[in-house]
């Protein structure tokens, strides 16, 4: 019976370090109160704040990068990921997700992906959020992409890492500000 | 980095030591990026990050002869361990922080922890000084990083070669 105990109590912390591991790769800018740092090593993270109020993602899940194709001859380049609310307090107030639509060309592929190293979308890119009841706000965003590089990860499997940072605005009254991501994509999960 | 090195040997025949460190560190200077999604502003700004270390330690420690030559010239081993504080401090030139954001920003941290250290120590015996020459290896402090987050800068593990005096004092006896 006392080793069973032990067993419980030894595994009890795997338990925690396993559920907690989404919230590993926050690491708090001093400047920014309730931001991750602006990195660009894979993190998964990203943080903005959304009329004042700072969001997050929490690691766990992966962002949505896929091609969604049209009739005509512009598709859209879907960028996307969860938020939440990092004051527990607010979480009713919060927005879910965001998502920055870009026009690509129908040709658009991988190596375009990676052209976008560097590029700054000065208030050209749509922008979504949804809230919690699920109604969805649009607006005009700027999207920075810093860095975006192909890396040979864990098992040889390759890479997108991209980082980079963004703000927008819907209307007068919901600003974002202060937007930052750092995201590595398993390059067989694209769909162009 | 210099580090200086006060050992005080209270007792004439014992191998027993008291060691003091604090080093002399010049500032490490490193290239930073800085970017914006403003407009109105260069996209980019390129950075100095300059990396400060502010380090002391104090401990305990004992020499070991090896070997003793006709001329009185020993060679020792020394051992010791004590406490050891290591504080890092990141300072950035003067940026616009409200419109600018630093990838990968380094951050202040501070390593208070225990610290052990082997010296190899040669002394050449002369009647009234002693030279020394000391291979010394320190292991960096025991204390855990607080996080997971990769720093441009890591604890230290200094390795030092000294050369030096032996300073002798004599207690004044009450006639």
């Amino acid at each position: 019976m006392k080793s069973l105990k032990a067993l419980r109590i030894s595994l009890f912390p795997i338990f925690f370090l396993t559920t907690c591991h989404g919230i590993w790769n926050f690491y708090p800018d001093t400047n920014d109160p309730g931001l991750s740092r602006f990195t660009s090593r894979g993190y998964n993270i990203a943080s903005c704040y959304i009329k004042g109020k700072a969001h997050v993602n929490n690691g766990s899940f992966y962002p949505v990068l896929q091609k969604d194709s049209s009739v005509n001859s512009i598709d859209t380049l879907q960028f996307k990921w969860p938020l939440f609310v990092h004051d527990t307090a607010n979480i009713f107030t919060a927005y879910t997700d965001i998502a920055f639509l870009l026009p690509v060309p129908k040709s658009f592929d991988k190596t375009n992906l990676l052209e976008f190293n560097g590029q700054r979308f000065l208030n050209s890119v749509p922008v979504t959020l949804t809230d919690t009841s699920q109604k969805k706000f649009s607006g005009v965003a700027t999207l920075y992409f810093v860095t975006v590089t192909e890396a040979l990860e864990r098992s040889n499997r390759k890479y997108i890492k991209m980082s980079g940072l963004f703000d927008g605005h819907i209307g007068d009254s919901i600003v974002i500000a202060k937007g930052r991501f750092d995201f590595e994509i398993y390059e067989g999960s694209l769909n162009f | 980095m210099i580090p200086v090195i006060f050992r005080w040997e209270p007792f004439k025949r014992s191998a027993f030591f008291v060691e003091a460190i604090k080093s002399f560190v010049i500032n490490t200077r490193l290239p930073a990026d800085a970017y914006t999604t403003n407009s109105q502003l260069p996209e980019h700004v390129a950075l100095t990050e300059k990396i400060e270390l502010k380090d002391f330690a104090l401990g305990l420690g004992g020499a070991f002869v090896v070997y003793t030559n006709k001329k009185n010239n020993q060679f020792t081993v020394n051992v010791s361990s004590g406490i050891c504080d290591e504080n890092f401090i990141v300072d950035y030139t003067k940026y616009d922080e409200a419109n600018y954001e630093v990838l990968n920003p380094d951050v202040a941290a501070n390593y208070s922890g225990l610290y052990a250290a082997v010296a190899a120590l040669y002394n050449f015996h002369k009647r009234k000084q002693d030279m020394f020459i000391m291979l010394r290896l320190q292991t960096a402090s025991s204390a855990a990083k607080h996080d997971h987050y990769t720093l441009s800068y890591n604890k230290t593990s200094p390795l030092q070669l000294t050369f030096g005096y032996k300073l002798f004092y004599a207690k004044n006896k009450k006639k």
